[in-house]
């Protein structure tokens, strides 16, 4: 159902919304809002043209390579996911892989491995109070389990 | 006279600095206890010189003593004062000597708190800390020198600017700051761990409190900053991924897995070697942090081959990362666990999959913010990295983390069986999608804000699911009744129970996030004098617009009156500002938070009509973003707070038997 309501939101015409959210203000006031964010007349001026290009039946790309054309490659909110940039967008799905094979191998490594004490420190002697309630605890958990 | 006072001040206490470091290595080499404790009171010593350094740039600042470039850059007589004291952090010298003054504060209480308890670690630690210290002082001294003199003197200052003149800006600074610098003490104790091979659990120890008192800043200090982004900058929102947030959030990230991974070491002698690294991460995302806002770097490359600091912060990272590597490697081996993990399904891996989480958010963060000055380096094109980006490689990670939030205290220590987990997913499962049914049935649809609320919800009833545990365990077997329960659960395992208030805090933040991001609604009105409009369910009226001015700043304030329906529910009072040293108008937003959104009201201007032209939003449950902070913090002060009775407690069987029973 979530799925559903997904594809659902996804299709139609592109918004005004769409477009202006993948610019970046230069009003120089604000750190680098999306225009949709800003409130500034720079931004209210992109927003107002945005709808009117899109009135008039340009595409989303067209709009935003006219801008980027006018601009520069700065006025995107977000680097393109192509050339040297497309390294921003990777680095952190590959760091998630690389530490997620990390991870799991080491688990599997670690359940390979012969038992250290796992139970940590014995029990200090002298320790019996101690002791009894450690065994007591030993077989809740053998029950919980 | 007073600026070369201060100047030599900060001389004087660089040759401390130098000496305390020097004399706690010697000492601890030479194994000489009167050179070392030499080394520790040179510590005094320095704290007290940059107490001094600190009192006259502050003294000048509320004087304003416009001899001091430092002053005349960043007050005038016109300023308010509690402005111009927190002009003491609102440029870039100012900003290096407070972070100074709160270094040398910990490093005295550090050396204090611990002389007599950690003999062997204390050199190096006090050597440590020294040197950061040192190396503040050097840069003040030769780069970024609060004390310049400014010649001819002039008869008014620039100002601070009108952005930070806000209450938040006079408390959100100082937090962040506490939050930063206290990542040095944990990073001085793994250091003096490292180097001297006492690698048991003492530094540990020594260190938890320290860690989370860090940590507990930084949340409150990043909390405090995006209430004033809401509250200033009159964009609506909260938070702009912009590198000044960015570089608070990585230490905080950073010091958040730590806090987690330290305790399997704690339980189970793990981790050593990752806890190390965390603890040195964190620090240094601190240092980068700080170079990162203050070198100009991220503006672009070539400001920053202009700002003089760089390059001393890139010498400072370079020695520290060098120094930390080399006796990590030295120390490899005597690292080895002292146990191993049993299971995929247990709550050791499960911290270990949340550290994963909690790095890769930071890899994705650095990542992002440090893109651009990369691109330009490596194409020599800039590009903008902002919030799209941001939101877009975060956002599955978060979610992932939110969802461990839930998990991780279900699963049993050391191995989890399948029982346990269906025990304990079943019930906050179900009333999870149940609360999603809801939503549904509600017309909210967007998944992102779907699953954030499904794991906000999880967390909490589990959560509720632990205390009631706990509370009814201790009823049962110590026969007290529920409050005394309750609080006697609390106080016995304060960081258990504390941790999970953090947990709930954190949940309600989600929820928050999720819900102000998805379904907030916008509108930008021109109306005439008493004209209407409306957005959501209320109705506003344009009543009055009065100009004023003081010497300071000229003011236009709209008032409104806000209705539901037929009921007059409030009334807003929006202003627009125009400094008079900056002519740069700034907005006062006009809020009124009702339990369920906040209505934001903006005055863009007037007309010469007399009409009214507003950005008015309404921003469903995003104040429960800053609700979970305050919970957050809550939980955080609960697991810091002293231990007053336990050191002469004695617990009884029935106390331990109940604690066994609550796990």
């Amino acid at each position: 159902m979530v799925l559903f309501c997904c594809f659902a939101l996804a299709g139609g015409k592109p918004r005004m919304e769409d477009v202006a959210g993948r610019l970046s203000c230069f009003c120089g006031g604000c750190p680098h809002l999306v225009v949709t964010e800003c409130g500034c007349s720079v931004a209210d001026k992109i927003k107002a043209d945005v709808a009117k290009r899109l009135a008039a039946g340009e595409t989303e790309d067209q709009i935003i390579q006219s801008y980027v054309a006018q601009y520069g490659q700065t006025v995107l909110a977000a680097p393109p996911k192509s050339g040297f940039n497309l390294t921003a967008w990777l680095i952190p799905f590959l760091a998630f892989g690389i530490g997620g094979t990390v991870l799991v191998s080491y688990l599997i490594k670690q359940r390979k491995l012969p038992e250290i004490s796992a139970e940590g420190p014995e029990p200090s002697k002298g320790d019996e109070k101690d002791a009894h309630y450690r065994k007591l605890l030993e077989k809740e958990l053998q029950q919980r389990r | 006279m007073l600026a070369d006072v201060g100047h030599y001040t900060l001389i004087a206490a660089a040759i401390l600095a130098f000496y305390s470091m020097c004399a706690c290595i010697l000492g601890a080499r030479m194994r000489r206890a009167d050179i070392v404790e030499s080394g520790e009171r040179a510590v005094v010593g320095l704290i007290f010189l940059v107490v001094l350094a600190s009192g006259i740039l502050l003294h000048a600042l509320i004087t304003n003593n416009f001899q001091f470039e430092y002053v005349s850059h960043y007050t005038s007589t016109t300023l308010p004062l509690p402005y111009r004291a927190a002009a003491f952090w609102g440029g870039q010298a100012g900003s290096m000597l407070f972070w100074l003054l709160v270094l040398s504060i910990y490093t005295a209480f550090a050396v204090v708190q611990n002389q007599a308890r950690h003999r062997k670690l204390m050199p190096y630690v006090t050597a440590s800390l020294a040197g950061t210290c040192l190396f503040f002082l050097i840069m003040l001294i030769f780069a970024a020198d609060p004390f310049k003199k400014i010649f001819p003197v002039p008869v008014e200052g620039q100002s601070l600017n009108p952005l930070l003149q806000n209450y938040w800006m006079v408390s959100h600074p100082p937090s962040l700051y506490l939050g930063y610098v206290g990542m040095s003490v944990p990073f001085a104790f793994a250091m003096a761990a490292l180097i001297t091979g006492k690698l048991d659990s003492d530094w540990i120890k020594a260190i938890r409190k320290w860690t989370l008192f860090a940590w507990l800043f930084l949340t409150v200090g990043i909390l405090q900053g995006s209430y004033w982004a809401y509250i200033e900058l009159g964009w609506g929102g909260y938070w702009a991924w912009d590198p000044v947030e960015n570089a608070s959030l990585m230490p905080w990230l950073a010091s958040t897995a730590f806090l987690h991974s330290v305790m399997i070491q704690e339980k189970k002698g793990m981790l050593k070697v990752w806890n190390m690294v965390l603890v040195i991460v964190a620090f240094s995302l601190s240092i980068f942090g700080t170079f990162l806002t203050r070198s100009g770097v991220v503006s672009s490359v070539h400001s920053f081959a202009q700002s003089p600091i760089g390059n001393y912060f890139l010498v400072f990272m370079g020695i520290q990362v060098a120094l930390s590597v080399f006796f990590l490697l030295k120390r490899k081996k005597e690292l080895a666990p002292e146990a191993r993990l049993e299971s995929f399904v247990s709550r050791e891996s499960s911290f270990l999959f949340n550290n994963v989480f909690f790095l890769v958010i930071c890899i994705a963060v650095l990542c992002g913010t440090t893109f651009p000055i990369l691109s330009e380096a490596v194409t020599g094109s800039k590009v903008t990295v902002s919030a799209p980006f941001f939101n877009k490689v975060v956002a599955p990670f978060a979610i992932g983390l939110v969802l461990l939030t839930g998990i991780c205290p279900l699963i049993a220590w050391r191995k989890a069986s399948l029982i346990n987990l269906q025990k304990n997913f079943l019930v906050p499962g179900i009333i999870g999608l149940t609360g999603v049914g809801i939503l549904l049935a509600m017309g909210v649809y967007h998944w992102l804000t779907l699953i954030f609320f499904f794991s906000g919800v999880f967390v909490l009833v589990t959560v509720y699911n632990e205390y009631s545990k706990g509370t009814k365990a201790r009823m049962a077997m110590v026969h007290e009744n529920a409050p005394e329960a309750l609080y006697h659960l609390v106080q016995r395992n304060r960081r258990r129970y504390g941790g999970y208030i953090i947990h709930a805090g954190i949940a309600i933040l989600f929820i928050g996030i999720a819900t102000s991001s998805f379904y907030r609604l916008e509108k930008d009105v021109t109306v005439p004098l008493n004209g209407t409009f409306a957005i959501g369910s209320y109705t506003l009226k344009y009543k009055d617009m009065q100009f004023f001015q003081d010497p300071h700043k000229e003011v236009w304030r709209a008032t409104l009156d806000i209705f539901k329906g037929e009921n007059h529910v409030g009334t807003l009072t929006p202003e627009r500002h125009i400094y008079k040293n900056s002519e740069q108008p700034t907005t006062e937003v006009a809020l009124r938070p009702f339990w369920n959104e906040d209505l934001y009201l903006i005055l863009i201007g007037p007309d010469e009509s007399g009409a009214g032209t507003f950005k008015v939003y309404v921003n469903p449950f995003i104040g429960l973003i800053w609700r979970g902070g305050i919970i957050m913090a809550l939980g955080g002060l609960i697991v810091l707070f002293p231990d007053l009775k336990t050191k002469f407690a004695v617990s009884t069987a029935s106390d331990r038997s109940a604690e066994e029973f609550a796990r």
